[in-house]
Parts: C-alpha cells; structure tokens; sequence
C-alpha cells in the first residue's frame, strides 16, 4: 500500500460528501418510489442539496437552560468522527493514513459516537432529546461488543491490525466466505452505530426526532449529514474488512471498491425498508445472549483455522 | 439580498410540514396527507424540523396558548396555515410555499379566525425563547405543548422543570425541590423531584404531557405523564375537546343515514376500511416503519377519493399480506399493553375491540385491523341503502357510552411502560376522541 | 524536535482539562472534561510511537466515560446533575494533597536519574507488546481477564434485587420470565 500526499486530506472529504450524496439521492428515490411517485433523477439529486441550503438559511435555535457546550460539541463531534475514521478507508489500496493499528483506530472514532449523541441528546434540555440521548448509549452497549468480536475475526484472519494488510490478505478468497457471521454483524452494527433505520431508535418518529429533536439550521445540517456520512463510512469499512477490498478482475482496485461499497449500501439502504424500528429493550437481549456467542464461536473459528492451516 | 432570496426560493422547493390534527380536522388532514404525498414533502416530526406549520381542524381557546408556545419553536423562515376547508388544501399549500419562499416572518393565520392570530402573534413576541421564567417552559414544551389551563404543573416538561412546580393535583416525592430554593435555578427552572422507581431507586419524576399537538397522536388526546426516564410511571387521560360540536369523520355516512338521506352501504364499508387504514398508518409511523405505512395510508386515500373495489384491492391485499408475514414488526410489538379479557369486557371493550378479548396486546390489535380490512373490503361497491337502524342521530356519537373504553383502559396499560412502547399502545388504541367515540360508533352500527 | 511541540501542547491541555474537572459546575460537563483530559493523554502516548495503546486508551475511556456519566447523573443527590453544583469536598484537605503530590511527581522527575536508551525500539511497537504480553506474562492476564470478569458478575449478582427466583418462580420452572419489560429472546 503507497502513502499518499498530504492533499489527499481535502479530497477525503469531497469523496465521501459525494459518496454521501448519491446515497442520500438513492434513500430519497426509494421513498418516492414507496409513495407511489415517480422520482426523476435531477429531482432526488437534488434533495440533498435543498436539504442543505434549507438548514443554511434556517434560524439556529436555543433552548432554555440549555448545555451548548455539549450541545454544540456533541453535534460537530458526528461528522468528524465519521472523518477521522475514515482515514483508514482505503479506495483501491490508497488509504489517506494506512496505520499500523487500523482497525483500532476505526473502532475508537466510531465509539466517540457514544459520547456525541449522548451530548447531544443533553444539551437541549428537553425531555425527548435526552431520552434520544440514552437510547443510543442503550444501543451502543448492545452493538459495540457482537461489533468488536467481528472486527477481531477479520484482523485474527489476516494476521494484522493494518486495514491494507487485511486487504492483502483477501487476495485469494475474501473474508465474508469464511466469516459470514462477522460479516452480518459488522453490517448490523454499523447501521446501529450510525443510528440509521431500522437501528433508528434515538432518532425515532416516536420521540418527535429524538436526539434531533431540537436541532435546527446549521446545527441540524451538521448532525443529521454527520450521520449520514459515518453510515457512509462504516458501511464501506465493510469492503476493505470481509469483501475483498479493491480485489477483483479487470478492473482497476479503486473501481471494484467503489463498486463493492456501493453495492453495499444500496443493499442496506433497500433493506432498511424491510423493518421497522428495532427497539434496544428487544434488541439488547439478542445482542448479549445470541450475537455475543455466535460472533465469539465465529472468532474461535477463524482462529483454529488460522493456527490449522 | 438577491442571492437570499434566491436561496430562500430554492429552499422553499422541498419544506418540511408539521402536520397537526385537532379534532373536527380528520378530513383536512386526510387531504393535506395526499397533496403532502403528491408534492413529495417530508412530513416534520417537531417544531424545529418544521418550515411549515399547517394546523387541521378548529382552533379552540385551550388550544391557542399551546400552538402559541409550538409556534415559538419553530425556526425561521416559517409559516403558519390553518386548514379548515379540505377543498381549499392544494391552494393553502401553493400560498404557504409562495411565502415561504419569499422568506419574511409569514406566519399569520391566513385562513382562521383574526382573533387567533392576534394569540399567536402574542406568543411570537416571546421569539428567542429566552427566559420568560414564569413559563419555565420555553422550549422542552417540544411538540406536546400540553398544559394550557390544566395547572401550571404540566407545563414544565422540562429536563428541570417538572418537579415542585405544579399545583394541580399530583402529589409525590415529599419536597425535595423547593428546599434548594437560595440556589439559582438554571433558565428560572425549578428542580424535579424523586420519587421510587421500579428497581428500588430514588430517581427524578418529570411530568411531561403527550399531546395534543404530537405528530402521530390521536387528535385532541392528551395524556399527562410522570416520567421517570423513560418509564411511564403515572398516566393521566384527558380529552381537548373543540368547542362547537364537531361529528366524528369515520362515522359520517351513517349520521347522514339519521338525518334522512339514502346512503350505500358501500359507503360505509368504504369509510370503515378507510378508518382502519388511517389507524394502521399512523401506528406503523410511531412503529418506525414508513413504507408499509404510506401503502396504508395510499390506499385510504383512494378509497376515500372513491376508487372502485378492483383499482384497491391487489394493492391492500399486498400490504395485508405482508403485514401478516412481518415477524420483526410482531416481535417488537407482543407483549405491550396486554388488556386482559376481563379487564376488556368490564371497561366496555366487548363490542369496540374485538382483539382485546383473550389478553390482546398491541400484536393482537393491529392484526384485528388487517382481519377487518379484509373482512371489509369485498363490500365497497355495494350500491344497496345501509339500513335505517343502524343510522346515527346527531350528535348521538358524543354520548355513547362505549365510546370510552380506549380511554378509560389507557392509564394502566401506560403505566410502567417505556415511552416507546406507550407510543405504540396509544396508537394501536387509536382512540377517536374528534366526536368522543366516532370510532366506537362505526364499530357498533357498522353491520 | 518537531513532537516536542504537540507534546507540550497536549499536556497542558490535559492538565487545563483536568483542572476544570473541579472548575466546571454539572455534573455532564465535568465528566467530559474528564474525558478530555484523558484524549489528551491518549494523544501523548501516541506521540511516544505507541499506537496501539493510545488508540486503546481512547477507546476505553470513551465508552467508560460515557456509561460513567449516566451513573453519576443516575446517582446525583442534585437530581439530573444540571443544576449548578459545586464539585469539591473537604476544599482544603484535598488542595494539599493534590498540591503536594504534583509537586512530589514534578520534584521526582528532575531528581530520578534517567538511564540513557538501550537498544532500539522495535519496528512494530504492537507486536511487541502483543508479545511481552501475550508470552511470558499469558498466565497472568488470563488470571487476571478471569477475575475482573468475575468481579463483574458477582458485583452485577449483588446489586441486582431481582434473582433468578424472582424471575422464574420459586422452583425455576416458569416458561417466560417475570420482567417488567420483557426481552426480545423470548426465553
């Protein structure tokens, strides 16, 4: 794997803004589609876009007694995070910073999202943010350990922490065909961590928006693109992980990523219709009594076949 | 600025809506619901996601200082629309996005009373919520700007508020609040007080009101609640009532049966099935799963615009069908606001609902809508004249007795249940409180 | 050196952070103040080529921060810890005690004879660690993985006041447990 200049930092961002995008665009086509209109192309492209100019020109709201430190850091914490995990992310064997402790490095800026939806579920001061703010952290506890036994059997697997190293190490056969549990799971829990449907409980309709309840204009655009931008990035993640990364015929890596990735998240997407919200008061005794076990038995797997062969 | 206003008119094209209902606006709220649907536009799920706020069905003295204190909340640009006609909803909504788009503070009542716009301009002096500390309320109101004249206490829903505030009624967790009383309170708040929670632990109790202007909550209810996070520890009912008369929307077929006229007996199937989808909508909505819940309410709508049995069917029975086969949607919903069979039958529930008989849960309740629309379906073409007896006196519907079982029943089914799951009890009663028991009504002289 | 710079730079930061620990009056505040002042410690461990540990750090003390925060608010005799509250008890005592020891720390430093490096740093600080703790010290951390684990249960088995009796009747026979909010297993 090639380190990569420094300009690669800016241009980091403007990928994923865009891969956020067309995701969006793609989220908004399915709606029109099960309201029974039909989308043209420029229309759901330029959903996200109004969305944007929307909150931009939209007044910024305060509340009373409200904590807008943790307030305002806990919103602008979503979408950094979701870039700094995304350092790692390789596009075709070029990763912006190929760390030694990768996979580390992903897991620790995505549970920062703990810290950030809790504080901004806080800040406002009102009842059903705050309540948001909880479930999330409900919900982390649930995904976070099925979540780490996932990225374990990967990194046991290729024998590195290095994201480009468990690349290299799928060249021959990719990891989702000897793990397809650690896969599941690790599509699983990225949706939950980045809170998206059906996992969209501290956001839910039942909490009037819940951690986003109060949020308005620029603040609302942050964290609401913040989210999207981290599910982005935690549904990619998946390629480098078990889908083979830039591996494949004919193609150059950086086009079989882009392919794998947005196959991928045009599959979660459409799937996220398939169900409704999944509560953490259900969901959470899954997690710990059958997930936990059956990613723990995945691991072991993996690295009896690791020592074996 | 040219380039503002630009931008104001480009981001005019999409508005998010705060759609509320009061009762007497089930009609209009229908018809805002299709031109919502045909336009594309996100519904808003609070005040602050909202561009729009249209408010469906009259106004009443109660609820004007509550829409004065939602209306506070709602970030500029914005606009305010009263519904009260559904056949003037398209063009409502052309003139609220023209003046949305032209960005000023346009917000005044265009098609309700004066009076209530100069209430609301009231509230709107309060502007930046800041701390007017006799309300104490600013902004944690959210969209269940609940109180009103109930007693100061359910005003503060309010991570501090709650507590030792309120007057009316409510009686608990022996003084701790006022006795920090030298401290300076945060935004003029006062502290919330204790009391027990189920695992044995002395935790803040807050008293939040539900409703009446929640999204996907039944029209008019309000339920006042003590929360102690999110568990429902104490669960008052109580009603908004309009203050003319208003006849419930699902029952209107066989009011005019009782006041004379030759009505289909179609159309009165039509008008149950429609009934049952619209609760089916809105608890799929609450539930978290929006497609199922637009197929819903798409073809409650052509049924009501009156499209013929075939057009509907395949569609319904597609959603029916996988509705039946959702074991997520059963997995999340079994077990909530189980109604014990006797409790059922003494509340008054024998005839209304026929899922609570046998210890029905929420699971039990929304299949008992698909077995119905089923059941129902086949009549809507049915051109012979629905029989005199079953026709409805005015205003009959509001002294029904049976109309109040849902009511009556809430309180101990929310009680001890996380919000999530009293969202979901709330909305698989789908009590009709617009006439006091429309649904009651359609229920009792449907057949 | 260029890394002297961010090190000096995140270690007063840690210690401002840490400072407003005690400065900061609610109880969510203090605890993120906290927080932060152990990314900056993170942050120094880096810089010192441990990646793994520094990113481990920031990791664990996201998670332990964010679960410690909702039990100092749960626990909070000042309900919902918003209120302004101050955060020192015995004021005095305690100053000293900090005061002294940072200057024992600080003394310590200048005074301990610090041995010149010998040998080098391995090329994968990780897989060193991994090693060193992984080889010969395997029996202890497996005894002591062993032991916070049980410290966790039997702590969780102390506090709870519902047992399994509670939930499953007095002869364990019940088919559904007895919860005031039922599981998503079904068992």
């Amino acid at each position: 794997m090639t380190e990569v200049p420094l300009w690669s930092l800016a241009v980091l961002p403007a990928v994923l803004g865009a891969a956020t995008i067309v995701a969006i665009a793609f989220d908004v086509a399915l709606s029109a589609r099960a309201g029974g209109r039909a989308a043209s192309l420029t229309e759901v492209v330029v959903v996200p876009l109004r969305e944007a100019v929307r909150l931009l020109v939209g007044q910024r709201r305060v509340t009373t007694a409200a904590d807008r430190v943790l307030w305002r850091t806990g919103v602008v914490t979503v979408p950094v995070i979701a870039l700094l995990a995304a350092l790692v992310l390789p596009l075709g064997g070029v990763a912006v910073a190929d760390l030694g402790v990768g996979v580390v490095w992903f897991n620790a800026m995505e549970i920062l999202a703990w810290a950030a939806v809790w504080m901004a579920g806080w800040g406002p001061n009102s009842v059903l943010s705050l309540v948001g703010g909880y479930r999330f952290v409900a919900q982390g506890l649930a995904y976070e350990l099925p979540h780490m036994f996932a990225l374990i059997s990967a990194a046991t697997a290729a024998g590195t922490l290095r994201v480009g190293g468990i690349v290299e190490a799928q060249s021959g056969v990719w990891f989702v065909v000897w793990m397809p549990v650690a896969f599941v799971v690790y599509l699983l829990s990225a949706v939950a961590m980045a809170f998206r449907g059906p996992f969209d409980a501290p956001t839910g309709r039942d909490l009037a928006g819940g951690a986003v309840e109060e949020l308005s204009g620029v603040d609302r655009l942050v964290f609401q693109g913040g989210r999207w931008l981290l599910l982005v990035v935690a549904v990619a993640m998946s390629v480098p992980l078990f889908l083979g990364g830039g591996h494949g015929p004919l193609l150059p890596p950086w086009l079989w990523t882009v392919l794998k990735t947005a196959a991928v998240l045009a599959a979660v997407l459409w799937l996220r219709r398939k169900f409704p919200t999944v509560r953490m008061d259900r969901f959470a005794e899954i997690a710990w009594v059958v997930l936990i076990p059956l990613t723990i038995l995945q691991a072991l797997a993996v690295g009896v076949l690791v020592l074996t062969w | 600025m040219e380039l503002t206003r630009a931008l104001l008119r480009f981001a005019a094209g999409r508005p998010h809506v705060l759609l509320l209902e009061v009762p007497g606006g089930t009609a209009t709220r229908l018809a805002a619901e299709v031109e919502l649907r045909r336009r594309g536009w996100p519904a808003a799920v609070s005040p602050a996601e909202a561009d729009m706020v249209l408010l469906a069905g009259a106004g009443g003295a109660r609820l004007t200082p509550m829409m004065g204190l939602l209306w506070r909340q709602v970030p500029k640009p914005r606009v305010f629309a009263h519904l009260d006609d559904a056949a003037t909803v398209p063009q409502m909504f052309d003139e609220a996005r023209r003046r949305l788009a032209t960005g000023g503070e346009t917000w005044e009542v265009f098609a309700g009373e004066e009076q209530d716009g100069d209430e609301f301009r009231e509230g709107h002096h309060g502007d930046e919520h800041g701390g007017d500390s006799d309300h104490g309320d600013g902004d944690h109101e959210d969209t269940s700007a609940g109180g009103g004249d109930h007693g100061s206490g359910h005003e503060g829903g309010g991570e501090q508020s709650g507590g030792d505030d309120h007057g009316g009624g409510h009686d608990h967790g022996g003084g701790h609040g006022h006795d920090h009383g030298g401290m300076e309170m945060p935004g003029g708040l006062s502290m919330a007080g204790r009391g027990p929670d189920r695992d044995g632990l002395q935790l803040d109790q807050l008293h939040v009101p539900l409703g009446p202007l929640l999204p996907d909550w039944p029209a008019g209810l309000v339920v006042y609640t003590t929360l102690q996070g999110d568990v429902v520890q104490q669960a008052e009912v109580d009603v908004l009532r309009a203050e003319s008369v208003h006849e419930g929307f699902w029952d209107e077929p066989w009011r005019r049966v009782g006041s004379g006229q030759e009505v289909a007996r179609g159309e009165g199937a039509r008008r149950r099935v429609a009934g049952y989808l619209d609760s089916l909508a809105g608890f799929l909505r609450v539930a978290g799963w929006p497609d199922p819940a637009v197929g819903a309410a798409r073809s409650r709508d052509e049924l009501l615009a009156g499209a013929r049995a075939e057009q509907v069917t395949p569609r319904l029975r597609r959603l029916v069908r996988r509705l039946r086969r959702a074991r997520t949607l059963r997995w999340l919903t079994d077990g909530l606001g189980v109604l014990s069979s006797a409790r059922a039958e003494s509340a008054g529930f024998e005839t209304v609902l026929r899922a609570s008989r046998g210890d029905g849960d929420v699971t039990a309740r929304w299949q008992t809508w698909l077995t119905e629309i089923e059941r129902i379906l086949p009549q809507v073409d049915d051109t012979t004249a629905l029989p005199a007896e079953n026709a409805l006196l005015r205003g009959e519907s509001s002294e029904d007795p049976r109309s109040l079982p849902a009511l009556a029943v809430l309180p101990e089914l929310l009680e001890g249940a996380e919000l999530a799951a009293a969202r979901l009890i709330v909305a698989s009663l789908a009590p009709d409180v617009t006439a006091l028991g429309g649904r009651a009504a359609t229920e009792v002289v449907g057949d | 050196m260029l890394s002297a710079v961010p090190a000096w730079v995140f270690g007063a930061l840690a210690l401002v952070s840490g400072a407003l620990v005690f400065r900061l009056d609610s109880m969510a505040k203090v605890t993120f103040a906290l927080l932060a002042s152990f990314l900056f410690v993170a942050g120094e461990v880096l810089l010192l080529g441990l990646g793994y540990l520094g990113v481990v750090l920031v990791l664990m003390m996201v998670m332990e921060m964010v679960i410690m925060v909702v039990f100092m608010i749960m626990y909070m005799m000042n309900p919902a810890g918003l209120m302004p509250m101050a955060m020192f008890h015995n004021t005095r005592g305690s100053a000293a005690i900090a005061g002294g020891i940072f200057i024992a720390l600080t003394v310590g430093i200048f005074l301990v004879d610090w041995p010149a490096r010998a040998g080098r740093p391995p090329a994968d600080s990780t897989l060193a660690l991994g090693e060193s703790l992984m080889g010969g010290q395997m029996l202890t951390m497996m005894t002591l993985g062993l032991a916070l684990f049980a410290t966790i249960v039997a702590s969780v088995v102390l506090a709870t006041h519902r047992g399994r009796y509670d939930r499953f009747g007095d002869d364990l026979r019940a088919d559904h447990p007895d919860d005031p909010i039922p599981g998503g297993v079904g068992r």
